[in-house]
Parts: C-alpha cells; structure tokens; sequence
C-alpha cells in the first residue's frame, strides 16, 4: 500500500496541480512553482550522488573481478581522486587561512597550495581542465572527421532515386556551410537555406509532433497511474 | 590483394587525406583568403544586439563541454564582444555541469580583460546548479531565487549588473549556445514565460533541428557551426578563430566532395562491368 498507492497518489496530485498551475498567474501560483523548482534542483543534486556511487560502484566491480580492461578502471579512480582532491584541497586550506586573517598565527605550512577556488582561471582544477580533458575530449570528437570522409566515400552512393537525392541534398548543403559554395555560384547558399527551411522543417515537424503526441500521451498514462514502470516493478494496469 | 586490404588500404589513404587538406590550410593559413559570407539567420541576431540601448541586459547560456570547444567557443567569444562593445550588461549561466569552469568562467573572464569589462558591473557569472529546466523556470520568475550567489559567490541582489532585473522577463535579449538539449529547453521553459527575444547557437549538425522554431518565431536568430561563428566576426569586423579555422574546414567539406564523386564514379564503373 505505502510503497504503491502513495507515489500515485502524489504523482496524480502533483500532476494535476501544475497543469493548472501553468494556466494561473497568481503569486500564489508562481510562488508554489518557485518553491518545487527547488526541490528539482536539490534532487538534481542528490543525483549527482547517485551518480557518483553508481560509477564507483561499477569500477570497483570491475577491479574485483578483474574483468578485461580493469586497469582502465584503475585509471579512472586515479583521475577521480586527483579532480576532487584538486576541487576540495583549496576550499579546506582556505577554512584553515580565514581565521588566520583574523590575526590569527598564518598557517605557513598550507602555503604551497594555491588559495584560488576551483575552476577560476589559475586554480588546479582549472589547470587540469584546460589541459587534461579539454584537448582530451576534442581528440575525441575531431576524429569523427576522418571517419566521416572514410564513410562518405563508401556510403553516399547513387544506388536509387532516394539515395540520389540525399547525396545531392549532401553535397549542396556541405558546399554551402563553407565559403566555396558561394565561390562556385551564388545560388547555392540559397538552395541550402531553402532545403533546411522547407523540406527539413517539413520532416521536423512531422517528427516532433508524433514525439508531443507521445509524451503528452505518457504523462498522462503517469499521471492516472497507468504507467508504473517508475515505480520500479514491472506491473501494468 | 584481398578485399579486406583493398578496405585498409583505401582507408588510410582517405584518412592521410583528411589529414593533409587540415594541416596545410592550418601551416599556410595567411596565404589562403575565402570570401566573406552572409546568411539572414546569423545577421538577426546582430542586427538585434546592435538596436539594444547602451546598459540594456541580456543573458547567455553557455552549455558546451570541451568536445564542441573548438566550434562553439569563437560564435560565444565573438557575441561576448559584440555584447561588450555595445556597453549590455550580460549574465553568464550554464545548465550543464561541463561546462561550468574551463569553458564559462574561461570564456567570460579573458573577453571581459580584453574589453575591459568588471566582474559585478558589466557582467557576472552564474555558478552550475542542478535541475536545468527548473533553473529556467526559476529564471523567469526570480532570477535571484534561482541564483541568490555569482560563483564567487558575492550576493547577486547587490551587484549593479542586475540593477532593474528581477527575472529574465526584463532582459532584452538571451542567447542560448548549445552542444545539447539547453536550446529546446531555452524555447519551451525560457521564451514561453520569459517572452524575451531568443536567439540560439548550436554545432553544425545540430542547426537543422532549430529551422522550424525560426520560422515560427521563437528563435529570433540562429548560428549553426563554425561558418556562422566566423560570419559574427566578419559582421563585428573582428575576425579570429572562426575566420581562420573555416579555411581548413573548407578544404576537407571539398575533399569529402571529391571523394564522393570519386567514390559514385567507382559504383558506376563496377556496376557496368557486372
């Protein structure tokens, strides 16, 4: 009873109760959605926890059981302790300096540890950013490139009347993102812009109200309590 | 030679390629000149930065990790500019985690000391909180139940930059730059009840996803990739790295061209022979 008809109840209540919270201008009102906003955003920290528990978790399994490829988990805990060390270190030094300002004795053997707060420019965790991840991630994604021409040369073939026109909708579209296009002919911006404003946005259209229709659908499947896969069982209405 | 070499082989070739057409542009980039180039869709979102009153407000979202650095960070770099010649005040936030240090205090921080800009005054930044949609419904009811803190955490209310603000109902403008979901959530959450002028940036392949929003009004402008990065600072006359890294960008949009052809004349060939 507690562990089912509660939830139902609550996610019925509350679901009704913002959708006409949307219609009512009343301080109220908007007083009643600043307050659950809130609540979504300590939620949304807590997640973060969850997060971090699930990652850890996982990593930990994968070092126990000694799985292929363990020693990446290994180098994840690495990185993880060194980003929060980076990220905590200064802020607790920093607990220990501000009563020093005071007139308190300095704490001099904290000193080598820069006091600058985490992410501003000069801090550790800015250091790592800046040149850890950031030229790690773009190392990443920038080889979609070449993989992009490796598989433009195979795939884009004018096997059909269908694959012809994506090819050439391909091509103008490509040639129009960069100055040669305009270098080839002036009209070939214009067949692009007309080729993401009409056909483009056509399909677009099409696509995203099946997908409203859908959650519109769901949510009310949720909000009356036929949808309880959220509730962690399996069982339906 | 087996079909599976004849696969490697034309592979590392294609990539040797790739390669080559970005590091010749990139070692002979001052010798290579493209004309400049101009689409409605970028130059709205100008020409409405340029009609704002000196002091008006504006706020932009930064929500791009390092991944999409390199596209988005000169479109960002060059708006921030634009909005600080034309003396705006401008709120720096972000809804995703990612980029809340390296890429938004980064960004806001080294353009603010070019233009001579001071932190509180002519700008703040807003730090990372969890639950994206709920902080842009936060934002356009009480822009400082939302943020009552800048990251270094001095009191928003205090601060002169959100003097006469009190939600993003009396901003003039926002601009949302996005490797994600942050622009949908923008238009639904932010345009609906904030009913300030939107305007959006995104990747290259992202930009046909936002065409119909344009055409019914809820985005005002939109910058879609490198190429509409690079025409901001032609339009701002401050050409940077947009300009310069659309010459190698250019080079491999026609070798992939090339090889397309190449590749369809191949098919054709093969398929005469059979």
């Amino acid at each position: 009873m507690i562990k089912r008809q509660i939830p139902l109840m609550i996610a019925f209540v509350m679901g009704i109760l913002f959708i006409i919270q949307f219609f009512v201008p009343h301080q109220l009102s908007q007083d009643l959605l600043t307050g659950v906003n809130k609540w979504l955003m300590i939620i949304g920290g807590i997640s973060l926890l969850l997060g971090i528990n699930s990652l850890v978790h996982f990593h930990y399994v994968q070092i126990k059981r000694e799985t292929p490829g363990w020693g990446f988990s290994l180098v994840m805990f690495l990185c993880f302790g060194l980003a929060l060390v980076a990220g905590f270190l200064p802020s607790i030094v920093m607990w220990f300096v501000e009563p020093a300002k005071a007139g308190a004795e300095p704490v001099k053997w904290l000193s080598f540890i820069p006091l600058i707060p985490p992410f501003e420019p000069g801090s550790t965790l800015f250091w790592i950013f800046r040149n850890g991840i950031s030229p790690f991630m773009a190392t990443m994604f920038s080889m979609i490139g070449f993989f992009i021409a490796s598989a433009a040369f195979r795939a884009f073939r004018a096997r059909s009347l269908e694959a012809t026109l994506l090819l050439i909708a391909a091509v103008i579209i490509m040639l129009g993102q960069t100055p040669i296009g305009q270098m080839l002919w002036q009209g070939i911006p214009d067949i692009m812009v007309w080729i993401f404003s009409v056909p483009n946005t056509a399909a677009k259209r099409a696509i995203w109200f099946g997908i409203t229709m859908g959650t519109i659908a769901f949510s009310l499947r949720i909000i009356f309590g036929i949808e309880r896969a959220y509730l962690g069982g399996t069982d339906q209405k | 030679m087996t079909k599976e070499q004849r696969f490697t082989v034309t592979r590392w070739i294609i990539f040797g390629l790739v390669a080559l057409a970005l590091i010749i542009p990139i070692v002979y980039n001052k010798y290579i000149k493209l004309p400049d180039t101009s689409s409605r869709v970028v130059k709205n979102i100008y020409d409405h930065i340029e009609s704002l009153p000196e002091g008006s407000s504006i706020i932009m979202s930064i929500d791009f990790d390092p991944s999409s650095d390199e596209e988005l960070r000169p479109m960002v770099m060059a708006l921030l500019w634009h909005a600080f010649k034309k003396n705006l005040r401008v709120i720096g936030m972000t809804i995703w985690d990612a980029a809340a240090g390296g890429t938004l205090i980064d960004i806001f921080t080294t353009v603010a000391k070019e233009a001579k800009k001071q932190d509180g005054v002519d700008y703040a930044i807003m730090p990372f909180k969890p639950g994206s949609s709920a902080i842009i419904l936060m934002l356009s009811q009480d822009i400082f139940a939302a943020y009552p803190q800048d990251y270094k955490k001095a009191e928003t209310r205090d601060m002169p930059v959100f003097k006469g603000v009190k939600s993003i109902r009396d901003m003039k403008f926002a601009m949302c730059v996005s490797a994600g979901q942050a622009v949908d959530i923008w238009i639904v959450y932010g345009k609906e009840k904030g009913k300030m002028p939107l305007g959006a940036g995104c990747t290259g392949v992202m930009a046909t996803d936002y065409y119909p929003y344009l055409q019914s009004k809820q985005l005002l402008g939109l910058m879609g990739g490198l190429g509409a990065a690079a025409q901001y600072e032609v339009l701002i006359d401050k050409r940077g790295t947009a300009t310069d890294s659309m010459k190698p960008q250019t080079v491999v949009h026609a070798l992939i061209i090339v090889l397309i052809i190449i590749g369809n004349i191949i098919y054709f060939i093969n398929r005469q022979k059979t």
